[in-house]
């Protein structure tokens, strides 16, 4: 509450803007929508199927516009942008939100479960970037004052610190937090912010499919972040654009502090495995989960 | 599918502008003007021309000419009607226009059909194209003001004057102090028996020159000064050059300068100092041989000429157009807000030239189209500031009067255009490209 009287009330803010949510009826999704119904902003969200989206539409104030959509087909984001604009006539954020881990040993993974997730993180955030661009760079015009577009991509801490039980998906996180970097650099000229969030474990049903199938201990090495938390940082990116934020901050902070010396992680790893395998019992315990065939042992000290 | 063919109507200033913008970019369009040559209101034998022989250009041929195609060397500052004319063909000449231009054939309906618009013209033919844009002109509706009473002499709108042998013998009235009817207030001051302007407020008069200058250069190569700084400075060195203004009675300015239109003419100062015409107020009757003004002094008078202005229309898709204090309502003056590829070339008042404004608007008409192809049957980025974007292009408070219900000023809309260029990542209009004469071999 005092956040909120702090908040400069002649900033920035989603309100009258047109906002492009992809993955919006996942938990993070649905909070960022909420929120940003709530700043008055006008939405279009973006998932797999409908009826996931009909949920979250229940709980918002106005009609948003839905859009289902499969994030890994190139001709299903040009829709996307085609419906948007369609509809609403404009962009003003975009909010790559949308994101999928699969589980596997690496070792057995198969290509296309690879391609999915490469496509999924990283390929359709890219692609969906250079869709809206020519809109987003258009900016709007907010009670007399200039307001930039922005682009608002939701990481993860997987994009500073490598998880051995999740490569493909650090590899697309890894990649995803270079192309936003690249992209602020390239926009920055040309009108259009660019604004990442790395939150680390984030207390969503995928988290739990992690913490009961042998996901990364990494995940709990702070006490899982909840997906309104991540929300509110979307907004706090919205209000006072900033590069990249952490949530929490001293994730961000000790991750990028370990990879001063990437040499060093595998003697790191260790001990923060049993830091991090503690959270996850913790974690467990506290929302009584049990562990399912905990299939990749052999990795876990 | 055939290329998408557009069709432009009128061959006036603008629509030369923007055939010459789509033939530099390889639209394909069709061309069609009612009179028997190009010009528009400049050529004085256009049937309903408000043009008349006395008449030059108020913005002085440095700030005037099309981008990229000064005006001769030996033209005056000020070029009279004749030389406009003359410029403007030869215009049309060396960017080979004149070849896809229908002349005597004029449009006579306009209808909205899907993806496209069907033509009606008044030689018969209905032709059907992707695009229309309306140029043709806002000086051919004279507005006539009510004036009550019973009068022996004769009224007529200033459109239908042309010289100054029609004052002869006659004492005249002029009302309205635009630029034209000070012009023909001049006239009127040399030829006529007794000759009289009736203004209904006071103007800020400048003078055609100023340092040795053309005036409106001063105004285009000066600093830019914000309006706060600028207008007391140019109103006092107004004041040290044209003096107190009411000693030659006339009224005292209500508005500030710049606010509105201002008068570019010293002619009418120098008559009104040798008393070759007068200053009178709002006209309230007409009585038989007299007019009575409203301040109860009477005049004799045989001719009344109404310098009232023009009301801006497009007749032949009228329907089309939302109209605000009888102007037509459009993005950027040109884009129709809810009729997609219907636009508008010249329906702008500004503080200057147009020509150069016309290049501007119909670069980025030609973007717009150009850009259409890159989003097949979509809305586009520009779509999007056609629909949203309100920026105010007045440049500052303006008297609420309906002529500057939408005013241009000149500097904020030029500011604005190069912004949207910016915004939307496409070139500025490139004079030296511009400059370069059609290829004699396409006149196929
Ligand atoms: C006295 C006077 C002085 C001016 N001085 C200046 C100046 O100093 N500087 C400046 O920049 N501007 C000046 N102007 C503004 C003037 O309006 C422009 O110079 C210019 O003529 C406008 O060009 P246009 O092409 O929009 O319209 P127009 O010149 O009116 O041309 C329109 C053309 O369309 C044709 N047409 C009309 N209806 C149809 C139809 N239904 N079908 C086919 N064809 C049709 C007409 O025959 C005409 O040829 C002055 C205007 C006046 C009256």
């Amino acid at each position: 509450m005092i956040r909120a009287a702090l908040t400069p009330r002649s900033g920035r803010t989603p309100q009258g803007a047109v906002a492009v949510v992809t993955g919006a009826a996942g938990a993070i999704g649905t909070e960022i929508a909420l929120a940003l119904d709530a700043a008055g902003a006008h939405l279009a969200l973006v998932d797999l199927h409908r009826d996931g989206l009909e949920a979250v539409q229940a709980r918002l104030s106005r009609p948003a516009q839905l859009i289902a959509a499969d994030l890994t087909r190139a001709a299903d984001i040009t829709r996307i942008r085609e419906e948007v604009i369609h509809w609403h006539g404009a962009c003003h954020l975009l909010i790559n939100n949308a994101g999928v881990v699969i589980v596997e040993p690496f070792e057995d993974s198969r290509t296309d479960t690879i391609e999915t997730e490469l496509n999924v993180n990283l390929l359709a955030p890219a692609l969906l970037s250079r869709e809206f661009f020519p809109w987003l760079r258009l900016g709007r015009d907010q009670g007399g004052a200039w307001q930039q577009g922005q682009i608002v991509t939701v990481v993860s801490m997987a994009g500073i610190i490598p998880i051995a039980e999740s490569a493909v998906y650090t590899a697309s996180k890894f990649g995803l937090r270079g192309l936003m970097l690249a992209l602020a650099q390239r926009f920055a000229g040309q009108g259009v912010l660019v604004s990442s969030i790395l939150p680390g474990g984030v207390d969503t049903g995928m988290l739990r499919h992690e913490a009961t199938h042998g996901g990364s201990p990494l995940n709990f090495l702070s006490e899982p972040q909840t997906a309104r938390q991540v929300a509110q940082a979307v907004l706090a990116s919205i209000h006072r654009p900033r590069l990249e934020r952490y949530v929490p901050y001293g994730d961000g902070l000790s991750g990028r502090l370990a990879m001063l010396w990437p040499g060093l992680l595998p003697r790191l790893t260790p001990l923060m495995n049993v830091l991090g395998e503690r959270g996850r019992q913790r974690y467990l315990k506290t929302r009584g989960l049990t562990e399912v065939i905990p299939h990749d042992s052999a990795q876990t000290p | 599918m055939n290329e998408p063919t557009y069709l432009i109507i009128g061959a006036g200033p603008c629509g030369l502008s923007l055939a010459r913008a789509f033939t530099q970019a390889g639209l394909s369009y069709e061309q069609v003007e009612r009179h028997t040559d190009v010009g528009g209101i400049w050529d004085i034998e256009n049937p309903g021309t408000p043009m008349y022989r006395s008449a030059h250009f108020i913005s002085s041929k440095t700030t005037s000419a099309f981008l990229g195609f000064p005006m001769p060397a030996d033209y005056p500052d000020y070029p009279t009607n004749r030389q406009i004319l003359a410029y403007l063909r030869s215009f049309a000449r060396t960017f080979g226009l004149y070849g896809r231009i229908r002349f005597g054939v004029g449009v006579l309906d306009v209808q909205e059909m899907p993806g496209g618009w069907q033509v009606a013209f008044t030689d018969g033919q209905v032709r059907t194209y992707a695009g229309v844009i309306c140029a043709t002109g806002t000086n051919w509706e004279p507005q006539m003001p009510e004036l009550p009473g019973v009068f022996g002499g004769e009224v007529r709108h200033s459109v239908t004057y042309t010289s100054p042998d029609e004052f002869r013998g006659r004492r005249v009235l002029v009302l309205g102090a635009g630029n034209s009817g000070c012009d023909i207030a001049c006239d009127a001051a040399r030829s006529a028996d007794a000759a009289f302007i009736s203004m209904r407020r006071g103007y800020h008069f400048i003078p055609k020159r100023v340092f040795g200058r053309p005036a409106d250069t001063l105004a285009e190569n000066g600093p830019h000064l914000p309006a706060f700084i600028e207008r007391p400075v140019m109103q006092g060195l107004l004041r040290l050059v044209t003096g107190d203004l009411t000693k030659l009675g006339l009224p005292k300015p209500d508005h500030r300068l710049f606010e509105s239109h201002p008068i570019v003419n010293d002619q009418l100062l120098h008559h009104l100092a040798h008393g070759d015409i007068r200053v009178k107020g709002d006209v309230a009757r007409l009585d038989g041989p007299d007019v009575v003004f409203r301040d109860g002094t009477r005049e004799a008078v045989d001719l009344i000429i109404c310098a009232t202005g023009y009301t801006m229309n497009i007749p032949y898709a009228r329907r089309y157009f939302e109209w605000k204090s009888e102007r037509p309502d459009l993005y950027l003056t040109m884009f129709n807000r809810s009729h997609h590829n219907l636009f508008g070339l010249g329906y702008l008042e500004t503080d200057g030239s147009l020509y150069p404004l016309a290049d501007w608007m119909a670069h980025l008409l030609t973007q717009y189209l150009l850009e259409q192809r890159a989003y097949p049957g979509g809305p586009q980025p520009f779509d999007t500031l056609i629909r949203e974007d309100r920026t105010d292009l007045s440049g500052g408070a303006h008297v609420d009067s309906p002529r500057h219900a939408l005013y241009v000023q000149r500097r904020a809309f030029l500011t604005h255009l190069r912004a949207l260029c910016r915004r939307l990542n496409w070139p500025e209009p490139d004079e030296a490209a511009l400059s370069v004469p059609a290829r004699q071999a396409v006149s196929a």
